[in-house]
């Protein structure tokens, strides 16, 4: 059964300085289906923040469109849109505003006109995901950097948005806290159908992902599943199990000649 | 320079005027060797940026002290130690780029030492040798800094701690936000750095295989306390402490660990890199 097409974008170019050619994102077109878990890889200046801003109208294209859940991003649609998807920066720093880390979550409901008895049980719920729940009247500025992280993603998560946009959101946290919001994710993309679009460096969570695009330079040269990106593509560093493969395979052991995840390589091993 | 770094019972909080906040360091012992590679790891708000901050006085222990060579800071140590010590340790941020702040790459490198009151000139020079330590070209001296891309940012601002030309450099998830790439350049250029400047290195990082292959001895902070500090191989042979302490493993060993139980073999040394990984199970025959 194909999902719905919750998030269109359309040749969309954009750059930061009208007076020189070069652009930071060129004729980028791809569609994400409601539901789906979406990893944007690519190296730095490639393309992906800038990306991020354009689909929240954060920044204006010079040209192209974004629809998201059948409606095109404009100036007088984009507060409508924005109830629909939420975007986690990488620097937390950047988007704290309340003087509590309740406060903080509190905000983006509180812009929502929610009654008070409603917000007092999402920010609890939104807290307890994210393990942060004896922080609450803490204020934000005093967290370290990987606490600061996890406040701002309860701040999405309260809000419950369509589509979650995390720009790197996890970069701070330690694996084990990491694995852990990863589990929270999968499990509100499969029981709340919430889609996720990730940002990130992070092979492994890429690999996690339904399909992944990769960008360069501001074009979008490649999409498909994890399997199919990192068998194909040379410039990207695979998973620990696909480099164990490769490494294997150098040294003409006998490995399948195939992408390998890290069950399928354990398996292997143990035949 | 020789630049051992002890903490003495050290106990920290942060302080808001009459409010106290719970200790966030609690009778820490602990000696950093001068020349060593240290990471130090442990769960989100386990203290690790606060034990940095108090090498170099950005947080001042409530009780014990902090030695950083032959300086000691102290909750009641006059201004003087703090400036000495500042002089001496190098510490870069989370996101050190976001503080880059002049006009041009030349004056944001210069901005340190002038304020150390190093002579304009000297300041140059420096800024130049700094430049090249982190692997920038000299032409982008005039550049806005602005105009740079993430990873370059990040070097020219780790450029202007370097020329301050400090003994112990101090870095804050140096690696954080930087393509695979990128990051690796980076490390790499801080473990050259520490080998050709015989500093005193001490890196934050959550990343265990950044721990494997750059850092000698690992602390792991727990709650405010030192949980173990250890040569890096023992710290990754000892698995049933690592586990309780909420460490991961790096890649590597995190395999071996998978194949070991389900093959029942267990391989003849403990894997940190993938190059001991794929020796180990072919000498074993698994591979």
């Amino acid at each position: 059964m194909a999902r719905p097409t919750i998030l269109e974008v359309n040749d969309l170019t954009f750059r930061y300085d009208l007076r020189k050619d070069n652009n930071t994102l060129s004729s980028v077109s791809f569609s994400v289906q409601q539901g789906e878990w979406v990893a944007i890889v690519g190296d730095n200046g490639s393309g992906k923040s800038t990306l991020a801003r354009l689909i929240v109208g954060l920044l204006e294209a010079e040209k192209g469109t974004i629809t998201i859940d059948n409606e095109i991003l404009s100036e007088d649609t984009k507060w409508r849109i924005r109830e629909k998807i939420g975007l986690v920066f990488q620097n937390p720093e950047n988007q704290f505003i309340g003087t509590t880390v309740q406060d903080d979550v509190a905000f983006g409901l509180e812009n929502n006109n929610m009654p008070y008895e409603d917000m007092k049980l999402k920010i609890e719920d939104a807290l307890q995901l994210v393990g942060m729940e004896t922080y609450r009247l803490k204020d934000p500025s005093q967290l370290s950097g990987g606490q600061m992280q996890r406040v701002a993603i309860a701040g999405i998560l309260a809000l419950k948005p369509d589509v979650i946009l995390l720009d790197e959101a996890f970069v701070m946290l330690d694996p084990q806290s990491r694995r852990g919001l990863f589990s929270t994710l999968k499990y509100l993309k499969e029981n709340e159908n919430i889609t996720i679009i990730s940002i990130t460096h992070d092979r492994n969570e890429a690999a996690l992902a339904d399909r992944i695009l990769v960008m360069d330079e501001g074009k979008l040269i490649q999409e498909g599943t994890p399997k199919e990106v990192f068998s194909t593509n040379n410039q990207l560093e695979p998973p620990f199990a696909e480099q164990l493969r490769r490494k294997l395979n150098a040294k003409g052991r006998k490995v399948p000649q195939t992408y390998m995840t890290e069950d399928e390589m354990v398996k292997w091993l143990c035949r | 320079m020789v630049m051992q770094i002890t903490f003495k019972d050290v106990t920290a909080d942060y302080q808001l005027g009459p409010i106290r906040s719970a200790n966030i360091l609690k009778n820490v012992n602990l000696a950093l060797p001068t020349h060593s590679f240290t990471a130090i790891v442990g769960h989100t708000g386990a203290g690790k940026s606060s034990l940095l901050k108090t090498i170099n006085g950005l947080l001042l222990p409530r009780d014990g002290s902090v030695e950083v060579g032959e300086i000691v800071i102290t909750a009641d140590k006059p201004k003087k130690a703090l400036k000495e010590v500042r002089q001496h340790v190098g510490m870069v941020f989370q996101f050190p780029e976001a503080q880059l702040f002049a006009e041009t790459v030349e004056k944001d490198i210069c901005f340190g030492p002038l304020n150390f009151d190093v002579p304009l000139e000297e300041a140059k020079k420096r800024t130049k040798k700094a430049l090249e330590f982190v692997g920038l070209d000299e032409t982008l001296l005039e550049v806005s800094p602005f105009s740079l891309s993430g990873g370059q940012q990040r070097r020219v601002a780790i450029a202007g701690i370097l020329a301050m030309e400090p003994d112990v450099l101090i870095l804050d998830e140096p690696g954080a936000g930087l393509d695979p790439e990128g990051k690796r350049e980076i490390l790499s250029m801080i473990k050259q750095l520490h080998s050709k400047e015989k500093l005193t290195t001490i890196i934050v990082t959550h990343d265990m295989d950044d721990v494997a292959a750059y850092a000698d001895d690992v602390v792991v902070m727990e709650q405010g306390t030192v949980a173990a500090y250890q040569s890096v191989r023992d710290f990754f042979s000892d698995t049933e402490r690592l586990q309780n302490w909420r460490v991961d493993f790096p890649e590597a060993r995190k395999l071996q660990l998978k194949v070991e139980e389900e093959t029942g073999v267990k391989l003849p040394q403990i894997c940190l890199t993938i190059d001991e990984l794929t020796e180990s199970l072919i000498e074993v025959g698994l591979a």
